[in-house]
């Protein structure tokens, strides 16, 4: 069983005009992330890398195939089940940080365990441990716009390593940072999957990036080829 | 509760005060709310303790003199149900001045009629000085007087409205020794108080006088007891059975306030409603970053139902407060009003014991929670069509 199995998933939009044609974005897509292995896919802009990201995580709905996340299909949810099932198994990571604004930093990364109902003392503990892994003990206290990008986008890593999910998945997770915390961040977050033993299911067009991945693959005319696969 | 939802419910109570104008409008809606229940139920309060304690006592026996009710009624009733019982007689009458005419109600009353309670509705000034003639005294109100025109020592001619119609009207001259102000002029002006032999000799007939009976404060909220013991004999009947249209008038105004309070709280409620959809709309895009992290639907809306509730309640809570300080200080304020000279404040009983009508309070209070509960619930429903696939729609 993997964290997350696509079994030929085909997504369509309907077009902008009636008459039109709709537009196949993805094609009969098969993709198992392998546990405790990283996965990145790479592509042009708008070959529909994120949009396969945002299936795979079960934020939008394939026109046809199934997504299996843990063996459980997505589909079958209902709104609780499905919440409950990506606040356990799945962290998020965007190029947009995606931070609460009113939050702390320290309560940003608490956030996915106090949601899932963990002991506020234990959220804390395991919160400040991630915050000190990724150097931010010294700004724990404070609030995403009193922080650096590079900083928020460390928050946001601990964020989704909060509860210990099964796949991290990132979506251009160092487009919006300077070359110097763009490597930064990338170390730590291939770094922390690895000790923590998660799998990572990457999205990018930082073909660098991408090839300290265990599998590569490349999203071209709506089907993905293995560009580099780990024994 | 869940410690996501607290955390968030509480960031945003404390947020840069945009719940605060809801708290603000609900406290200011409350207090006046709080102010006019206090204002209309101590005012109501008042007036009947000027009519129980003025005009007919807590229980009226008609036809029936003090001896005899003191040697055959009293002795079945509890010791303890009545705090007096005094021989009245009642008549009507003309009251003529130098310069003006008044109608009112005699009242013929001992000296034992204005025991503690009765002084403690009504203060008296008297003549001071000492008269030779045989003219009889009698006490009439300040409104009277200064309808009139007279004052203290000046003579008044009554024209005495028989009891019996195949008596003629007849004229007695009186002088007054007394003139006394209850706060309440509506009433004031229509008594005056003889000497109650002399009312006896004005108005023969039996039918007359009757025995004004006030009840002890435990049994004044009981007044169905004590008439069962008394009336076995003699027809007993309660204040709000000689003031039928007085008695009325109360219950239909105590209805007419809590009608139109419960309207106003509805609005208010609703107003809290529309706060609730307005926080959904500006916190978009936080909610779908919650839910992208794996809250749910509920969770998502018990923590906007907390936190618009919480201000709710706050500003419900600060309302009473400030309507209950407000409330309290009624009289000195209604004074001061009155003292600045607006007119229509004398149609009031301005000096009154406040009452906290507490269970007016609570329904009403009762009612903004219940309404607000029900309207920001369903203001809530918005947040189910909140995915967070509009985070990436939307940026």
């Amino acid at each position: 069983m993997h964290p997350i199995e696509l079994l030929s998933i085909t997504k369509r939009f309907k077009a902008a005009e009636k008459g039109e044609e709709e537009i196949t974005i993805l094609k009969d897509i098969d993709l198992n992330v392998v546990s405790g292995q990283s996965t990145a896919i790479i592509g042009k802009s708008g070959s529909g890398k994120s949009t396969l990201l945002h299936i795979a995580g079960g934020l939008d709905s394939p026109s046809s195939g199934k997504v299996l996340c843990n063996g459980t299909d997505f589909a079958t949810l209902d709104d609780r089940k499905r919440s409950m099932l990506r606040n356990k198994h799945i962290g998020f990571i965007f190029q947009a940080n995606l931070l609460l604004e009113d939050f702390t930093a320290l309560e940003n990364v608490m956030a996915p365990a106090m949601i899932s109902g963990q002991k506020e003392k234990d959220c804390r503990d395991r919160a400040i441990q991630l915050l000190e892994r990724l150097g931010l003990a010294e700004r724990m206290n404070h609030i995403p716009g009193k922080l650096s990008g590079g900083e928020k986008q460390r928050v946001a890593i601990c964020r989704a390593l909060m509860n210990r999910p099964d796949v991290i998945l990132a979506d251009e997770p160092t487009g919006a940072l300077d070359e110097e915390n763009a490597s930064d961040v990338e170390n730590i977050l291939l770094d922390l999957v690895r000790e923590e033993g998660r799998s990572l299911l990457l999205v990018t067009h930082n073909q660098d990036f991408a090839f300290k991945c265990d599998n590569v693959y490349m999203l071209k005319n709506h089907s993905l080829n293995p560009e580099k696969t780990k024994k | 509760m869940n410690p996501f939802v607290r955390l968030w419910s509480l960031k945003r109570i404390t947020k840069r005060g945009r719940l605060t104008s809801c708290l603000i409008l609900i406290a200011l809606v409350m207090a006046p709310l709080v102010c006019a229940l206090i204002f209309s139920d101590s005012m109501m309060e008042g007036i009947t303790s000027k009519y129980i304690y003025l005009s007919d006592g807590h229980l009226q026996m008609e036809g029936i003199r003090l001896d005899e009710f003191n040697s055959k009624v009293l002795p079945s009733v509890s010791p303890g149900m009545i705090y007096s019982a005094d021989e009245v007689t009642t008549g009507y009458a003309l009251m003529y001045s130098a310069t003006g005419t008044s109608s009112v109600m005699i009242k013929g009353v001992s000296d034992s009629y204005f025991n503690e309670l009765r002084m403690q509705q009504v203060s008296f000034d008297y003549n001071t000085e000492e008269s030779t003639s045989s003219i009889r005294s009698i006490s009439i109100s300040a409104a009277t007087a200064k309808k009139l025109q007279v004052g203290l020592g000046d003579r008044l001619a009554l024209m005495i409205v028989p009891d019996n119609p195949d008596k003629v009207l007849r004229p007695v001259l009186v002088r007054i020794d007394a003139i006394f102000r209850s706060g309440y002029d509506q009433l004031d002006e229509l008594i005056c108080f003889l000497d109650l032999s002399y009312a006896q000799e004005l108005y023969a007939e039996k039918s007359s006088t009757s025995i004004e009976i006030l009840v002890t404060p435990e049994y004044m909220e009981n007044l169905g007891a004590v008439e069962e013991k008394l009336g076995w004999t003699h027809d007993v009947t309660e204040w709000s059975e000689h003031n039928v249209s007085v008695y009325e008038n109360f219950v239909t105004s105590r209805q007419m306030i809590l009608i139109i309070l419960l309207l106003v709280v509805v609005v208010a409620a609703f107003y809290t409603a529309s706060v609730a959809q307005q926080m959904i709309q500006d916190d978009i895009q936080e909610i779908a970053m919650v839910k992208l992290i794996g809250a749910s639907d509920t969770l998502v809306r018990r923590s906007a139902f907390i936190s618009v509730y919480t201000v709710t309640l706050a500003g419900m809570v600060l309302g009473i407060i400030l309507g209950l300080i407000i409330g309290s200080n009624l009289g000195p304020i209604l004074s001061l009003l009155s003292s600045m000279g607006l007119d229509s404040l004398t149609f009031y009983l301005l000096d009154f014991s406040i009452t906290v009508p507490w269970l007016y309070i609570a329904v009403i209070s009762a009612c903004l929670m219940l309404i607000s509960f029900i309207a920001i619930q369903i203001a809530l429903g918005k947040t189910r069509r909140i995915t967070p696939i509009r985070l990436f729609t939307s940026l």
